[in-house]
């Protein structure tokens, strides 16, 4: 009985081990990736990624993955890989609105990893910002369009796509054990859509609907102060301007959008004290870190006990940036406004979502210590009949190390996060005459030129001209 | 210890499932014309059935007979652009050569080359005047005006809710006297689309 008891729990044991090896995110890939972007060799970072198709990204991250080469193909201004791939994304995110049971119920035992990653609703919003951009610099104003007014038609979704995360949430069973209120939307409508619609159906000399998107970036700002604590900028003019003067229109990105880490708690007893030892996850390398440790001193308790826990956090890789100049022929036109703060979005859309996050990882922590200790306990009671004495306390204590670390292993949060959107967005309307020009962005931060970006020359013409430019880092 | 056994069991079993899924990839040959809806998206089959019902209802139509009784000779017609204010990518070259091809074989009207593929043809006809022989060369301006130009817009409108979703494209067209800017036909024809994601799947 013994050795067959002994010979199931390693092998169980292993099982797990295994299998967690598809439970846990991958994110070094992102060290050497970034190393690249630092050095504005996008189509490199690019690379990287597609290196790594298979191993770092699985099926099941395939909304990730294609998020993350889509956006760096994008700022490599290889707009129609960036497109194709930003497509591919979009699609599997609509494609896994439908839950899979399966995968569900390996996401209670295990963890949130062991789910296809259907990507973080900003994702899933700013994607059509970046592919009507591609199309833009494609010349194509009419797909731009397209897909301006898919990202309206998923505002109104969004309060949809919460209930379901509540849905799925509350048939876990986990809502039993952890009670989390339903999430109401705060987001309806994107600022940044708004204005880029302005300027492309006044492009198309459709001004009734430049002048409705018009309005609804001023609505955006007046309506929703949560999503958008700043002041508002100058929206564009949804009419051409009398005279022969034309509009230029610039998009500034500066900064990474949020990335995740996981914080993780373990809760260990010994004679008469509980430990609970914290350990952070460094946020440039991804490495962990011991954070802290505390101590509570409980007369009676004994030695064994053991859990951990991790949580997701969203921590924000952006830095400050208070003034963008641009230029034409080394003469300044003005500067750009904050239009859209993505890094805010993401942070306030996720801590939407973190109570069903929080709840679940909570609950499957409970319930898997609770079966462990289960566990060790019948485990024990055999040792102790069947072996006994000095080595069956040794057995049991390297029974019992095995087992923590491989359930430890089984619980690890989803950190899966894309990496590559940026963290703020600035828009700006200048006139000039028509002709061709050498344009430059400066991004400042309390006087100190950060960064100056050389658009190179531009024709400038009757329809606007659409000009973007990144500072990541 | 048997609960031991079943709780490990179970733990790696269901992870099994959950994420030893395997992919494969299999072809099959269908007709041309056969009616298949994956994601629910605007498609061939919408796009040849608008087309169908579109030039059934222009030739049919008032302005034709007009023509022929004023004029007495069919009349020229050309397809001119053909917009997409939808909020799905919709293919419209797909949609003009499902137009073109309707229109033509049903021998009711005259039809051009369309502006790009006459700046192509003039290409030929300038290349021919140095290359060609007389006896072969095509002549220069001596193409074939149109009277009339067919002119159409895509939109859409989503409603959804619950994983449930109705598209309704909407496409306009009309047909466009060249010499008089007179509107001589407006026909409009929705598809209306019921698309259901189910909310769980094994």
């Amino acid at each position: 009985m013994v050795g067959k008891a002994l010979r199931i729990l390693p092998a169980g044991i292993f099982l797990l081990l295994i299998s967690c090896a598809s439970t846990v995110t991958s994110q070094m890939q992102y060290v050497e990736a970034e190393a690249y972007v630092k050095q504005r060799n996008y189509y490199a970072a690019a690379e990287v990624i597609e290196d790594v198709k298979g191993t770092a990204y699985k099926e099941k991250e395939r909304v990730l993955y294609y998020l993350d080469v889509g956006m760096l193909y994008h700022y490599a201004q290889r707009y129609e890989e960036s497109n194709s791939a930003l497509t591919e994304a979009e699609y599997a995110i609509e494609e896994l609105y439908t839950n899979s049971i399966s995968k569900s119920i390996g996401s209670a035992v295990l963890n949130d990893n062991a789910r296809d990653y259907s990507g973080e609703i900003y994702e899933d919003l700013y994607i059509n910002i970046f592919k009507a951009l591609n199309y833009i610099a494609l010349d194509d104003n009419e797909s731009a369009l397209v897909e301006v007014r898919r990202l309206n038609n998923k505002m109104n979704l969004l309060q949809d796509k919460y209930n379901a995360l509540y849905d799925e949430y509350s048939r876990s069973g986990e809502a039993t054990q952890a009670k989390v209120n339903e999430i109401t939307n705060q987001f309806h409508e994107n600022a940044l859509a708004r204005y880029l619609g302005c300027i492309l159906y006044r492009n198309e000399g459709d001004y009734d609907d430049a002048r409705i998107d018009r309005r609804n970036f001023n609505n955006a700002f007046l309506t929703q102060p949560l999503i958008y604590p700043f002041p508002m900028g100058l929206p564009p003019d949804s009419q051409p301007a009398e005279g022969t003067a034309v509009p230029v229109n610039f998009f500034a990105f500066s900064g990474q959008s949020p990335g995740k880490k996981g914080i993780t708690y373990y809760i260990d007893s010994s004679a008469g004290t509980l430990f609970f030892t914290t350990v952070d996850q460094n946020e440039d390398n991804y490495l962990k870190e011991l954070a802290d440790i505390d101590t509570m001193f409980v007369p009676g308790l004994s030695y064994g006990f053991h859990m951990k826990l991790q949580f997701p956090r969203m921590f924000n890789r952006s830095f400050p940036v208070d003034k963008i100049y641009v230029y034409a022929d080394d003469l300044i036109l003005g500067t750009l406004g904050l239009t859209e703060d993505i890094e805010h979005v993401a942070q306030t859309t996720f801590a939407q979502e973190l109570p069903l996050i929080v709840g679940k990882t909570v609950t499957r922590a409970i319930v898997k210590g609770v079966v462990k200790e289960a566990g060790q306990a019948a485990t024990n009671s055999v040792i102790d009949d069947q072996v006994g004495g000095l080595g069956g306390e040794l057995l049991k204590l390297a029974m019992g190390v095995a087992t923590d670390a491989a359930v430890d292993a089984t619980e690890n949060a989803d950190l899966r996060i894309s990496n590559f959107f940026p963290a703020k967005a600035y828009a700006g309307e200048f006139y000039l005459e028509p002709g061709v020009y050498n344009f430059r962005v400066e991004y400042y931060y309390q006087g100190s030129l950060l960064f100056s970006d050389n658009l190179g020359q531009r024709e400038v013409n009757r329809n606007s001209s659409i000009l973007e430019s990144v500072f990541l880092f | 210890m048997k609960k031991l056994n079943v709780t490990l069991f179970i733990l790696g079993t269901l992870f099994l499932l959950g994420s030893c899924a395997t992919t494969s990839t299999s072809v099959d040959r269908i007709a041309s014309d056969e009616v298949v809806d994956l994601s629910g998206r605007w498609n061939d089959t919408d796009s040849r059935l608008v087309a169908e019902t579109m030039v059934d209802s222009l030739i049919n139509g008032r302005w034709l007979g007009k023509f022929r009784s004023e004029e007495g000779r069919d009349p020229v017609v050309i397809v001119g652009y053909i917009s997409n204010k939808s909020s799905e990518h919709i293919e419209t070259a797909t949609f003009t050569k499902d137009i073109e091809r309707e229109l033509v074989n049903s021998g009711e009207v005259t039809f051009v080359a369309s502006s790009n593929e006459r700046l192509q043809l003039r290409e030929e006809k300038l290349d021919q005047q140095g290359n060609a022989t007389e006896e072969t060369m095509a002549a220069l301006a001596a193409e074939t005006g149109a009277d009339f130009m067919l002119i159409g817009v895509f939109t859409s409108q989503t409603d959804a809710a619950e994983g449930k979703k109705v598209v309704l494209y909407k496409v306009d067209m009309e047909m466009i006297d060249i010499e008089t800017n007179q509107k001589v036909w407006i026909d409009s024809k929705d598809i209306k689309k019921y698309i259901e994601r189910s909310k769980n799947s094994w």
